[in-house]
């Protein structure tokens, strides 16, 4: 009970002292949204389907990291980093506070907005075309980038406690140089592997595509090792990093 | 110097990560062995499905549905494609939603085919907002109703009665050899028909909201007298 009512009162303090910055960030998001369904309606020709999807990940990511860098930027000054040491709750609490805001309250609030502005941006442009620009995050598995925002969040936190200076642009950097190592270098050791020459792409842990007589043929893992990782990467790994996060928390308090 | 908790953590996960990796790619490897690159099906998984007399059809037009007649029925589902599919089946009704997006910069015909259903015959079919291929039925009638932009291209029917509703800018299509005796169409909403070198007895229309029949000099030549 004790462990609720403090959590309370840390999630009460967080809003109270940044309320004022969570709202210039919902305006700023509403119209950076709003800009880009503007952008991508006036030019729609030139777009294929799915463009609601696209610009809703482009908010999703991009707000998200934006958001985690000004939630988080206390923890990277030593200095800065006294007040929140000297807060009487747990590291544990403290964690679980930023887990809340960076990913549950943002993913959740972000998709409000989402829905709002592309409501509110349709009802003025209405059109043949409009139906299929609109986004539909909750079908076709499209909904599962809302996990791999999760990891997302949770990697730029510990960045945010692993790094001094620069953790975002640091924690971002490693993440893209892990998508090219991860995307190129997955395609030499498949080609490696298999002694195929035409393995033109490749996903880790989910499948590659090689070319035979000019038709793409695709490789996936099977179904129940499929299951496997995805609840590793799924579910194992944001409490492995949440525990990280922890750890490095901790080891900063002493 | 100690090296802390958590970097030890990470190092250890980054271990197994790359460990992990390995073991996932030698399963590819071994899966990518056993394809038979013959096989013309090899990109396709098959999907379990009772007989059915109507198909109830709706989805995206990036990907073919191609439909054809074959002595069984059977469903198969392109590998790539699994997520977009969702299949309901009541008594004798297939209800399929292809959820795959819509595309207008390449030619229907030249979109990859990701569903093949083959029917020993079919009562009725459904379209809606799909790139549809309808190939080899031999049978009495057939009636097919289609809409919101449903594409249509019908191949080697032969069939007594053949009914066509379309609305929402759907389009059928007659390519190479069809047969039927009797054609009834009811356009509506821009929808269109294109008769190629359609073979039939009679053609009996209803076309209203800017509806339109295509009628070539081929295909007046193929009536049947």
């Amino acid at each position: 009970m004790n462990y609720i009512k403090k959590m309370i009162a840390l999630n009460r303090r967080q809003y109270l002292e940044h309320r004022q910055f969570y709202g210039l960030l919902a305006l700023a998001i509403a119209s950076l949204l709003f800009l880009l369904f503007f952008i991508t309606w006036h030019w729609r020709e030139s777009f294929s389907g799915g463009v609601g999807n696209g610009i809703f990940l482009i908010g999703l990511f991009g707000g998200g990291a934006a958001f985690s860098a000004c939630l988080y930027q206390e923890l990277r000054h030593p200095a800065k980093t006294i007040w929140l040491l000297g807060i009487i709750a747990s590291a544990g609490q403290k964690i679980m506070l930023w887990i809340i805001y960076a990913v549950f309250l943002y993913g959740l609030g972000y998709t409000v907005i989402f829905y709002l502005i592309e409501a509110l941006f349709f009802s003025m442009a209405s059109g043949s075309q409009s139906a299929t620009m609109k986004a539909n995050v909750f079908s076709n598995g499209f909904y599962s980038f809302y996990l791999v925002f999760v990891n997302f969040q949770l990697w730029l936190l510990v960045g945010s406690l692993a790094f001094r200076k620069g953790a975002l642009i640091k924690t971002l950097l490693l993440m893209v140089l892990y998508f090219i190592i991860a995307a190129t270098g997955n395609v030499v050791l498949m080609k490696a592997m298999t002694g195929e020459n035409s393995i033109t792409s490749s996903l880790p842990f989910n499948y590659f595509q090689f070319i035979h007589d000019g038709e793409n043929i695709y490789v996936y893992l099977p179904a129940s090792i499929q299951a496997l990782i995805n609840v590793s990467y799924n579910f194992l790994l944001p409490l492995f990093l949440s525990y990280i996060a922890y750890l490095k928390f901790t080891e900063k308090e002493i | 110097m100690m090296i802390k908790k958590s970097n030890l953590l990470l190092v250890t996960f980054a271990v197994f990560f790359v460990a992990a990796l390995f073991t996932a790619d030698r399963e590819l490897a071994i899966q990518y062995r056993r394809i038979d690159l013959k096989d013309p099906f090899k990109n396709f998984g098959m999907v379990p499905v009772r007989p059915y007399k109507v198909l109830n059809i709706s989805g995206g037009n990036s990907y073919t549905v191609r439909i054809v007649q074959g002595t069984a029925y059977t469903i198969r589902l392109m590998n790539s494609r699994k997520q977009f599919f969702r299949m309901e089946q009541h008594q004798d009704t297939l209800a399929i939603n292809f959820t795959v997006s819509n595309q207008q910069y390449q030619l229907p015909e030249q979109c990859t085919t990701g569903l093949i259903l083959t029917v020993p015959a079919l009562a009725m079919i459904n379209t809606s907002g799909i790139n549809c291929e309808l190939s080899g039925l031999k049978q009495g009638s057939l009636f097919i109703t289609q809409e919101h932009e449903a594409i249509l291209r019908m191949k080697d029917l032969r069939l007594g009665s053949l009914v066509i509703n379309g609305r929402h800018s759907s389009t059928v299509t007659f390519r190479d050899s069809n047969l039927t005796d009797t054609l009834r169409l009811t356009l509506d909403e821009g929808s269109s028909v294109d008769l190629g070198p359609l073979k039939t007895r009679s053609i009996l229309t209803k076309l209203k909201g800017n509806a339109r029949l295509v009628i070539t000099a081929a295909n007046l030549n193929n009536f049947v007298k």
